[in-house]
């Protein structure tokens, strides 16, 4: 069968000839009922992508197909199969969170007693029910979120894009829209393309993850492939703060037995290592025989940020 | 074409819901109405000249004296055959070389709109009116027009006059025949005969009465209004006005949801852009729509005329609300932020509107203020509405206004369509 999403060469350019190039070249094949999550950090180019796949943005190369429709020849076709969650609220706040529902959900080409029962299973889906006929700008933050998820969903689509949906709320608001997410999934056989700049909700929910960065995909694959393409290093993190790192010390640190890269950012030293916490003591006893003052000491097993931090030498998150 | 409807009724739902903004369409232009109305009630926009035609059929002096009572009584009227010519702004309504008035002339004179109406003396008046019996003058014209009522209003009144001098022209004639008579020992009779006939003579019927009787007339050319009527003016000038405000509005909208982020999310449906951008501008389109019908109904309940010319009142509303409502696309299209849109659109329609003429007939300002204020469409609004409301104007007669009301339209429907953006 088809992939239900895919891309070729889809390239954004903002203002050319000489705005930057948001988007470079991305082939995207997802398949039916998978959850995909875009993983990058602010401005890598998520919301640019999955503008240009919802048909909001025309691309400045390449192609989409969604679902068997080109965005760009088939828009309506197109549309009527995807749900968009954008990543900013997008409500209109006089009127009731039910009457957003509905207003949205005709414009999908709902009606009658199919629209309302429509209403009523989203109502449910977001936990919304006691409070749909209030106006949305008497709603808190978390509650606008569900509603602003809520209209992307009332058509049933088959496909689902949510754009950084957890940003700036609750962690009980964010733990519902997780799982909402699998819900998507596992109850109705949605497939998601999901965006964030959290690893830990890319590594939760994905069953494939691409990284992107600069517009560009740099990696692809289960959380499992990605950290296994880095050789499953585990990382050590020293604080050293605003300390004077002397070159000689970091050049005794790649000598341990076993570290692979040193890296120095942010008042951290970042060290790789195939058995991290059989090599601690020996950079400890480094640090202090240079007299730098080793404030905290943090082993994490490989993750995504991991992965992140080897392929472009920054954290996901600064 | 559902879902254009639908984003235009939720458009218009969700700024019903504004209590403020049922106040900016109704009771605040509803004042200004009344206001602007007063104040210009009964003030004429220019020389209003009514030319009429009077049919002498008797033929005697004292219909001649009649004439002549006319002739001076109302500068604005002009009574045709016999008004001076060189007459400052008199009419085309001299009859050709050897020609005479007749009933038939006079018929057709007054379908082709040469003049408002027609005053016919009969045969016969001067007879009647010296033996003392009432006579009837005949006064026909088009009752959907507002002019010939003062037409009827200076002839009322100079027949007053006339009938009150040949009532007392008759008895003092009676009485100096009776002084002969009289002696001394009837002196008391005579005065109570005198004061019965004088009473008699005085109550009604009046001597003379005029008669109306209906006719068609074609819409006419003349310029000057006949009849200008305050709330004419300010009904229709604030419509206008108001319903650019309210219309123009609509940008600052259009801006605010982009920036909401409604707007591109309207886009992510399966609806295409004409169909979005058809239900904002449908939406302005219905607002002003709306503000005529409210504003048109007051000046109706006030008097003013529209008479049978409703048609041609809609063709103009039609157009002149689609000019607005493209103006309202153009604006959104080179405003930046909803402020920027606002403060423009209020800018735009306080420039428009005086230079227009919606708030004071054009008539009264210099000729290249005229000029210049035909850069605004309220000026081509306010004159297919002075066409209709004061000529009998149909909608032949407003098809220029309306024209041009449309290319403009056209023009900032193409500028708005083409450089709005949606992102
Ligand atoms: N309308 C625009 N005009 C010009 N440049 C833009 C525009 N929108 C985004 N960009 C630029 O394109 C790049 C990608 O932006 P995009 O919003 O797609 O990133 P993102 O991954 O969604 O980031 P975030 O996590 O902050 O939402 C950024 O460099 C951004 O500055
Ligand atoms: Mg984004």
């Amino acid at each position: 069968m088809a992939p239900i999403i895919q891309t070729r060469d889809l390239k954004k350019q903002y203002n050319p000839p000489d705005g930057p190039l948001a988007v470079r070249d991305v082939d995207l094949v997802i398949e039916t009922g998978e959850v995909y999550s875009l993983l990058g950090p602010n401005g890598a180019g998520k919301t640019t992508t999955i503008s240009m796949l919802s048909g909001l943005l025309q691309p400045s190369g390449g192609e989409a197909i969604i679902a068997g429709y080109n965005i760009a020849t088939d828009p309506i076709k197109a549309k009527q199969v995807i749900g968009v969650i954008p990543q900013e609220i997008a409500l209109y706040p006089r009127l009731t969170g039910r009457q957003n529902l509905r207003f949205f959900g005709q414009l999908y080409g709902l009606s009658g007693r199919a629209l309302e029962s429509a209403i009523d299973e989203v109502l449910e889906f977001i936990d919304l029910r006691d409070r749909a006929d209030e106006k949305v700008e008497k709603y808190s933050g978390g509650m606008k979120r569900r509603v602003n998820i809520g209209v992307g969903l009332l058509h049933r689509p088959r496909i689902v894009f949510m754009d950084e949906p957890t940003v700036g709320i609750d962690p009980q608001s964010r733990r519902r829209i997780l799982d909402a997410v699998l819900e998507l999934k596992q109850r109705y056989g949605m497939t998601v393309l999901y965006t964030t700049h959290y690893m830990e909700e890319a590594q939760e929910l994905s069953d494939r993850v691409g990284i992107i960065d600069h517009g560009v995909i740099i990696a692809e694959g289960t959380t499992g492939q990605l950290i296994q393409m880095i050789g499953e290093l585990d990382q050590i993190i020293l604080r050293v703060d605003n300390q004077q790192v002397p070159p000689a010390m970091l050049e005794q640190f790649g000598n341990v037995e076993g570290v692979t890269s040193v890296n120095q950012q942010d008042g951290e030293l970042t060290v790789r290592a195939r058995r991290g916490r059989k090599a601690l003591p020996d950079l400890i006893t480094i640090a202090n025989n240079a007299g730098v003052h080793i404030s905290s000491v943090r082993v994490q097993e490989p993750d995504l940020e991991a992965v992140f931090l080897h392929l472009t030498g920054r954290a996901l998150r600064e | 074409m559902r879902k254009v409807f639908i984003i235009a009724l939720n458009d218009l739902h969700l700024y019903f819901q504004d209590r403020s903004n049922w106040f900016f369409v109704t009771v605040m232009p509803i004042i200004f109405v009344l206001i602007i109305g007063v104040v210009f009630r009964g003030s004429g926009g220019g020389p209003a000249v009514i030319p009429i035609d009077v049919l002498d059929q008797d033929g005697s002096p004292a219909s001649a004296a009649l004439v002549e009572a006319l002739l001076t009584a109302n500068p604005t009227v002009i009574v045709c055959p016999y008004a001076a010519t060189g007459q400052p702004d008199a009419p085309d309504c001299e009859l050709a070389e050897g020609q005479t008035l007749t009933e038939a002339l006079a018929a057709e004179r007054l379908t082709a709109g040469t003049v408002y109406a027609t005053l016919t003396i009969p045969a016969g008046y001067s007879t009647a009116l010296e033996a003392g019996e009432p006579v009837e003058l005949v006064f026909r014209a088009d009752p959907a027009l507002s002019a010939p009522g003062i037409a009827r209003q200076t002839i009322a009144a100079v027949v007053t006059r006339l009938g009150g001098a040949t009532v007392a022209a008759r008895l003092s004639a009676q009485a100096a025949a009776d002084l002969n008579i009289i002696d001394e020992d009837n002196r008391g009779a005579f005065y109570a005969a005198r004061y019965a006939e004088a009473e008699a003579a005085w109550g009604p019927p009046a001597p003379i009465t005029v008669t109306v009787e209906t006719a068609q007339a074609e819409p006419q050319d003349q310029t000057g209004a006949a009849s200008f009527s305050g709330f004419a003016q300010s009904s229709a000038g604030m419509a206008a006005m108001y319903a650019m405000i309210n219309v123009l509005g609509l940008a600052a909208v259009l801006i605010q949801e982009r920036q909401d982020g409604t707007l591109p999310r309207l886009m992510v449906t399966p609806i295409s852009r004409s169909q979005i951008l058809g239900g904002k501008i449908l939406r302005g389109y219905l607002l002003g729509l709306l503000q005529f019908a409210i504003l048109l109904a007051v000046g109706a309940l006030l008097g003013v005329n529209f008479g049978r010319n409703i048609p041609a009142v809609i063709v103009v509303v039609l157009a002149y609300v689609f000019t607005i409502s493209a103006m309202a696309i153009a604006l959104a299209a080179l405003a930046r932020t909803p402020e920027q849109a606002s403060g423009l659109g209020m800018l735009a329609t306080m420039t428009l509107a005086p230079l227009g003429g919606a708030w004071w007939p054009l008539e009264i300002v210099p000729q290249f203020m005229q000029v210049l204020g035909h850069l605004s469409p309220i000026a081509w609004c306010m004159d297919a509405f002075n066409t209709i409301l004061y000529d009998g104007g149909g909608i032949p007669e407003v098809i220029g206004p309306v024209l041009v009301l449309l290319a403009v339209g056209a023009a900032f429907f193409a500028l708005g369509v083409r450089r709005f953006r949606y992102e």
